[in-house]
């Protein structure tokens, strides 16, 4: 804790090396966070350069009393949470509000043969109201109830999305590694 | 569903927990220029907030000024003492006193009320000791009565004969330089940090590009003054100071180790546009790549044919700076507009400055590392400066010095087609005065 500290006080009296370490430390991981929340890699790079001059803002309020990679990582979410409400009202996802609840058991599936950047690429396939409340319930872990007033949208809703995201990543995390499993299987 | 969806909620979580995908180039270089803006406040307003300075520490020096009593009331306050008793003989032929002890025979035109009398010389402490050992006398008596009832001015008449038996007798130490010459020579030395900025008249795009990526660092000024008092208020002041000046250029990212690489014989490898004139470089171990703007170096060395980290060279940081520095021989002229303890004075003059040092060089763990130099500086540029000092008296002969100054320069730094750029300065010079 002591080095990340030493690196904020740098920032914080404008030590320009410092500030650089701080972006270089935390840029790649912080970056998967940004492509995990956008639909493409131009949204990604505004959410990470954006978070990052909110961090470089902030540093002055953070108190050391969790881990800083923690409140970046926060401070990451809540950009991306500021443009997707930006951009609500350009989603549309009712093409794809009928898809059937299941066709997949998760309990016997095979995730064995699915790498990060597999999931990263299922995650970023899947519908924006959707992405964003899987994101917030299965990864970062906040409830239906703050999910509710962070998107604006109904408790109900929120569980509904999940619902919807999941069956969605069941279906195609099947399709996928049963492809993976034949190509392995043809050479 | 709950359960089973969970479980592809673990999935996901695990599987994405650790994972890290480099950004690409440039972010860094876009989020560098906002988050150094934020931290600066605009120049204007620093500017204000100097002048603010300057104005609040004139109004608290002026203001301090007229709470210090001045000097020539110190022998009055001397006589003042308690155990102070000058002996009859000092004192009886300078005040002419009769036996009588009216004191309503005051003069007629000339009557001063009791207290403008009594209070400044407190001649109350005196009398007993010069007239009347047993004390008969009023202190008012010493002050207006005569043989012939004369009409006398009494306070100035009493201050002046007391004053001056004060200093012809040398009563207090304090008073022993009355009759000595002032001291008209005085050396100082005097240090500040500067602030620098500038403002720019005419249109030129490509420096106006690269402007907006340039930071002014601190500076520093300071040196030798010898002052000469011509008269009471006026005195002139020259010297000679070193000063320090310098902007970082954000953006440029030097690397180290491209001796290897280079084949280019007899030029510069990078010639770098900013806003005090081209940069060449002289080190050819060193390569430039600029992450910001896209024209502001010249090579041949660019990214599509050199690639800095598939060359494994030493990357050294993300700007390069500018350093200049000049002697200054300044001709200054000082008018004292309050003379106590405290004296505040008005400052103004121009300056002649010679160019000493032009290096541009990267900052890294390992130092400075000399990259090239700035084309086209002046050798020689004109500066006027203004100021408000306030000077606090020591003793005879020293004082600390406070002097807010601003300085414009008449003529920028280079000449570049289309724009000229005129730097100004705020610093706030302290210092410490010898006078003899």
């Amino acid at each position: 804790m002591s080095e990340i500290k030493n690196i904020i006080d740098g920032c914080l009296k404008g030590n320009r090396r410092d500030q650089e370490l701080l972006y270089r430390r935390h840029a790649a991981k912080l970056y998967a966070v940004c492509l995990q929340y956008s639909g493409n890699d131009e949204e990604a790079r505004d959410i990470l350069q954006e978070g990052f001059i909110k961090i470089f803002e902030n540093l002055g309020s953070f108190k050391y009393e969790g881990s800083f990679e923690g409140w970046i990582r926060r401070i990451i979410v809540n950009t991306a949470l500021e443009k997707y409400r930006s951009r609500h009202n350009l989603y549309r996802v009712d093409d794809i509000d009928d898809i059937p609840e299941r066709d997949a058991d998760p309990d016997n599936e095979d995730y064995s043969g699915l790498e990060a950047v597999d999931l990263m690429g299922l995650i970023r396939e899947l519908p924006p109201k959707y992405r964003m409340v899987f994101n917030l319930f299965a990864i970062e872990g906040y409830s239906h109830r703050e999910i509710s007033g962070m998107v604006n949208i109904s408790e109900g809703t929120s569980k509904s999305n999940l619902s919807r995201a999941r069956t969605i990543l069941q279906r195609r995390v099947g399709s996928y590694t049963g492809f993976k499993k034949r190509r392995l299987l043809n050479g | 569903m709950d359960d089973r969806g969970a479980n592809i909620d673990i999935v996901f979580r695990n599987g994405l927990k650790d994972y890290e995908v480099l950004p690409p180039q440039g972010i860094w270089e876009n989020i560098l220029p906002v988050v150094r803006r934020k931290q600066r406040p605009p120049a204007v307003f620093r500017a204000a907030a100097m002048f603010a300075v300057l104005v609040s520490l004139s109004a608290l020096a002026y203001w301090f000024s007229k709470e210090i009593p001045s000097a020539p009331q110190a022998p009055v306050m001397a006589l003042n003492q308690e155990t102070f008793t000058p002996s009859p003989g000092i004192m009886s032929p300078a005040l002419p006193v009769s036996d009588n002890t009216d004191a309503s025979t005051v003069s007629k035109g000339s009557f001063v009320p009791a207290e403008e009398v009594v209070e400044p010389v407190t001649i109350a402490n005196l009398t007993p000791a010069v007239q009347n050992p047993d004390g008969a006398l009023h202190a008012n008596e010493l002050a207006v009565n005569s043989k012939d009832n004369t009409d006398y001015p009494a306070p100035g008449y009493i201050q002046a004969r007391y004053v001056g038996l004060y200093e012809e007798n040398t009563l207090a130490p304090a008073d022993n330089s009355a009759g000595k010459a002032p001291n008209r020579w005085s050396l100082t030395a005097l240090v500040s940090p500067t602030y620098q900025s500038h403002f720019s008249t005419g249109t030129n795009e490509a420096v106006s590009q690269v402007m907006n990526t340039e930071q002014t660092v601190l500076s520093y000024s300071g040196g030798v003054a010898l002052s000469y008092k011509i008269s009471k208020r006026f005195s002139v002041r020259s010297g000679l100071y070193y000063s320090t000046t310098g902007r970082e250029l954000s953006g440029v990212a030097a690397y180290s180790g491209f001796k290897d690489h280079f084949y280019t014989k007899g030029s510069p490898n990078f010639t770098v546009l900013t806003s005090s004139g081209n940069i060449y470089t002289s080190n050819n171990d060193i390569f430039l790549a600029d992450g910001l703007l896209s024209d502001r170096i010249q090579t041949s060395y660019n990214n599509n044919v050199f690639d800095p980290v598939k060359a494994s060279l030493t990357y050294l940081d993300n700007s390069i700076q500018q350093n200049f520095s000049y002697l200054e021989l300044p001709v200054i002229l000082k008018y004292k507009i309050i003379d106590r303890t405290l004296d505040f004075n008005l400052i103004g003059g121009v300056s002649s400055n010679l160019l000493v040092n032009n290096t541009v060089f990267a900052l890294s763990d390992n130092g400075k590392t000399t990259v090239g130099t700035t084309d086209g500086m002046n050798i020689i540029t004109f500066s006027s400066s203004v100021g408000m000092g306030m000077e606090y008296n020591l003793s005879d002969n020293l004082s600390l010095n406070l002097e807010p100054t601003f300085r414009y320069y008449i003529n920028p730094f280079t000449d570049i087609p289309g724009i000229r750029i005129h730097p100004y300065s705020f610093g706030i010079f302290s210092g410490i005065s010898y006078k003899f």
